[in-house]
């Protein structure tokens, strides 16, 4: 294998929504987010890979398409919303040139926002017939862009242990999802927030999976340390390579203090139509309670406020391509900087959000495109590739497994498990719990098996990642709150229709109604997996049995004990002495019982042998012939019952400690 | 009798945030560990009514009345090294700081927990146990602050907050969490009752 004479630069984008869908006829404003990522991110980055590939350019491009974004450009009723959207903005469009038409800067920017608004109306309709994911797979097969997925719900995988049913579901119906929409079966895996956890990858790789992306600080704290300082690819003993995201790249676009959507000349993200002018009525636009969301038109640049100078389109995108440029040169220097550790070529791996652009920075499709034709000249210097084409130099690639982390909170889950939201942790903790009970169930009938499909459906969506990052951040937290409360609360619901044995088919199917997502989920073949990883015992272990069994062997000596006390006072009494004969032999048997499977107890001789004093103590008295006699063994018997009293505290003490041992010795 | 280990409440308090109308009793005993950072691990738990009542008649009214609900964290790398944290009061999770000690620059560390009441002589009964989880190593930390310096919020609106160690918006003074161990205090003197023993380990 000969290595290639160019340094490598590999690009990679995330595309996720998460999963939002209302009833029929009602319009939400959180919806609003899908079309606004159609619109600006999905639907742009189409049209430019099209337009690439008509043109010949041999571009390089790695993007992971989230399986609720696949769910969702397939949903006939999104699609028709969607369209009505378009249809509404437009209409809108229209309003604001009759307003603004004596206003020749702001007249060119609308002219502009509202033939591009028609431009995509007419590819979504005429074109695509609505269906775009037929567009990604006929790119994918021309083999420049590179497809790959995530987690079904977007979960974050390190949260959901030690449940590896659950990572499994996210794992499995995450790849079926994908290869029931496109065809074919990625190669990669992204992970949500990149977040990591050691025994993943085996996870990842029974599924076929060949390479995941991590954060450089999870390399650098690799096991074993790996000398390649979080720069190049690792891998382990399977060929799982890990590639690290590039730091200095991720802070160049992304830092909201340099990065470079926050250069002044760039469309101001936040200074929508709708605060700007919060008189302004914006026609069906609205929501019907009057709620206005984000309409997508912004007139002004990233200037400091009140700056009221409008934006330049033209400027922006003369401002892109020249940090294009800069972000080019940029990556040429890094390389000259840094010695490279491996003997594989040197690579960059560039991740970014796809609603980043065309989103926050509104201009960065067209940095995108200028970068794939700087690739293009002859003579480039870096060659753009993707990450399965880089899996050739796997065995020159170091061995080592990454640390724990995510790609936030100095790598750490913070973001995901605080004050604010670490009650969702909890909550989807103990649902995990009564899943696996309702996974349990043999041989359950069809309506069951619906049923549970839809309790895990449920607790997968509640389980998504962009839940409790939005309560965190304080952002879109109502969403959030309400999302995770509609999950949960109807996954009980199935659960407590599981626990009665009792179904209801209407509640079900109005649930299935309502989230119309991952249609051919079995859990099943899930749950026949080994579900849980790094535990001594499953959570709902043997603890909880042994602490009945000695529940009862302590009520049985309690009511021995009364049997005595009455047959003392009144040693005549023939049906007493059968009752304590029986519950003698009781005791006894509890005893052997929890005894029989765990090392010889030293306190059970002792017991037999008080028991069997107590039960000839009562014999004695009730064979007593005269006063004196009985008035002996009257005397004689506190100390008897009280020896029998201690062997049986004894007995349940060391019945404890030996429980204790028990379970020190199952880990 | 007033128990210490539920205090007044029998049922746990929800957070900021949380839905009133999710099941708040279950009928299992669960322990779940999840890292958050190499010094801290969220701990999340429910005993049922069940249990407590097994035990209460096992050990005694009193006995059980007077017991801490405790956690007891074992270093799965070093047999006699272990930590025990009191957790009495009515939440169900929790944030527990480990031992500096434990905390790994390099290699790793294996944690399991053990969920029990502690009685008043010490004895620790064993409810449930947790996952044995590892946590992750310290040397990413000291890294990830260099890479912080350099790093910001993509969210503009969050780089006035970029300099505060704790990133949740939530936990302003908005937001009063209940001081359990003072309340804990507070009511053992009233009943005079003993307090902490000194190698009871403090949670966060």
């Amino acid at each position: 294998m000969s290595l290639p004479s160019r340094p490598q630069l590999a690009l990679v984008l995330n595309a996720h929504t998460p999963y939002i869908r209302h009833p029929r006829g009602k319009w939400c404003n959180d919806e609003y987010w899908f079309y606004d990522h159609l619109l600006d991110s999905y639907l742009p980055l189409l049209d430019l890979l099209e337009r690439l590939e008509s043109e010949g350019l041999p571009y390089r491009l790695a993007l992971s398409l989230s399986p609720t974004l696949l769910e969702m450009w397939a949903d006939p009723t999104l699609q028709e919303r969607f369209a009505q959207y378009l249809e509404r903005k437009i209409q809108l469009a229209e309003r604001e040139r009759e307003r603004c038409i004596f206003e020749l800067e702001l007249s060119e920017l609308i002219d502009y926002y509202a033939s591009r608004l028609q431009y995509y109306q007419d590819k979504y309709e005429n074109l695509y017939k609505r269906q775009i994911i037929p567009a990604w797979s006929d790119l994918a097969k021309k083999g420049r862009l590179e497809l790959l997925t995530t987690g079904a719900t977007s979960a974050l995988l390190p949260l959901l242990y030690p449940y590896t049913s659950l990572i499994r579901a996210q794992i499995k119906v995450g790849l079926e999802t994908f290869a029931r929409h496109l065809g074919f079966r990625p190669r990669g895996f992204w992970l949500p927030e990149c977040a990591f956890k050691p025994g993943l990858e085996e996870l990842l790789a029974e599924e076929g999976l060949e390479y995941t992306h991590t954060t450089p600080c999870q390399n650098v704290g690799s096991v074993p340390p790996s000398a390649c300082g979080g720069i190049a690819p690792i891998r382990n003993a399977n060929s799982f390579v890990f590639f690290p995201n590039d730091a200095e790249t991720e802070i160049e676009l992304w830092s909201a203090r340099s990065g470079y959507y926050t250069d002044f000349a760039y469309r101001n993200a936040t200074r929508d139509l709708s605060d700007e002018w919060p008189q302004l009525d914006l026609g069906d636009f609205q929501l019907p309670d009057q709620e206005r969301p984000a309409t997508g038109f912004r007139y002004f640049h990233n200037g400091p406020a009140p700056e009221n100078e409008y934006y330049n389109l033209e400027e922006g995108r003369e401002l892109a391509r020249l940090h294009a440029k800069v972000f080019w040169s940029n990556r040429q220097r890094q390389l000259a900087r840094r010695p490279w550790p491996v003997e594989a070529p040197p690579l960059i791996t560039t991740a970014l959000n796809c609603e980043f652009l065309g989103g926050l920075w509104y201009e960065g499709f067209t940095w995108l495109e200028e970068v794939f034709r700087l690739a293009a000249a002859p003579q480039a210097p870096l060659e753009l590739i993707t990450p399965s084409q880089y899996l050739e130099y796997r065995e020159s690639l170091p061995l080592a497994v990454p640390n724990s982390g995510s790609w936030l909170d100095g790598s750490f889950g913070a973001r995901w498990l605080n004050c604010g939201n670490d009650w969702v942790a909890s909550a989807t903790a103990l649902a995990a719990n009564r899943l696996d009970k309702m996974a349990d169930l043999e041989d359950p009938d069809p309506l069951m098996v619906d049923n549970t499909n839809q309790a895990l459906r449920e607790l997968m969506l509640a389980q998504a990642c962009d839940w409790p990052l939005l309560l965190s951040t304080g952002q879109h937290a109502q969403t959030a709150r309400k999302k995770l409360r509609n999950h949960l609360v109807a996954f009980h619901k199935l659960y407590e229709d599981f626990s009665q044995g009792r179904v209801d088919p209407e509640s079900l199917r109005n649930l299935r109604q309502r989230t119309p997502i991952f249609a051919h989920l079995d859990y099943r073949p899930i749950f026949q997996s080994e579900r849980y990883q790094d535990m001594p015992t499953s959570p709902s272990a043997p603890p909880q049995p042994i602490l009945n069994e000695l529940w009862h062997l302590k009520e049985s000596s309690q009511k021995l004990l009364e049997l005595c006390q009455s047959a003392l006072a009144d040693p005549s009494s023939q049906e007493l002495r059968q009752a304590i004969s029986k519950q003698a032999v009781e005791s006894v048997g509890l005893v052997e019982t929890l005894a029989h499977s765990r090392q010889p107890l030293k306190s059970l001789e002792r017991y037999r042998q008080t028991t069997l004093a107590l039960e000839k103590l009562i014999q004695q008295v009730a064979q007593a012939q005269d006063s004196q006699q009985l008035e002996s063994l009257s005397s004689a018997s506190p100390e008897i019952v009280g020896a029998w009293s201690q062997a049986v505290e004894a007995l349940l003490q060391e019945l404890l400690a030996g429980r204790e041992e028990h379970v020190s010795q199952a880990t | 009798m007033l128990h210490r280990c539920s205090h007044t409440l029998p049922w746990s308090i929800a957070k900021f945030g949380q839905p009133s109308d999710l099941p708040d009793v279950l009928r299992e005993d669960l322990l779940i560990l999840l890292p958050v950072d190499p010094e801290r691990i969220f701990a999340t738990w429910n005993i049922s009514y069940q249990t407590q009542n097994s035990l209460a008649k096992i050990l005694g009214e009193a006995a059980f009345a007077t017991s801490r609900l405790a956690i007891h964290l074992d270093n799965l790398g070093a047999d006699d090294d272990c930590l025990i944290f009191d957790i009495s009061g009515p939440n169900r999770s929790r944030y527990l700081s480990l031992n500096p000690q434990w905390v790994r620059a390099n290699g790793c560390l294996r944690i399991y927990g053990r969920l029990g009441y502690l009685l008043d002589n010490s004895q620790f009964y064993a409810i449930t146990t947790s996952n044995a989880t590892m946590m992750p190593c310290a040397y990413v930390k000291a890294q990830a602050a260099a890479y912080r310096q350099l790093w910001a919020e993509i969210y503009p609106q969050r780089e006035a907050q970029a300099e505060t160690p704790l990133l949740d918006p939530l936990s302003s003074s908005e937001v009063k969490e209940i001081d359990l161990s003072r309340l804990a205090q507070s009511l053992d003197q009233q009943l005079g009752r003993a307090p902490l023993p000194s190698w009871l380990h403090a949670e966060s």
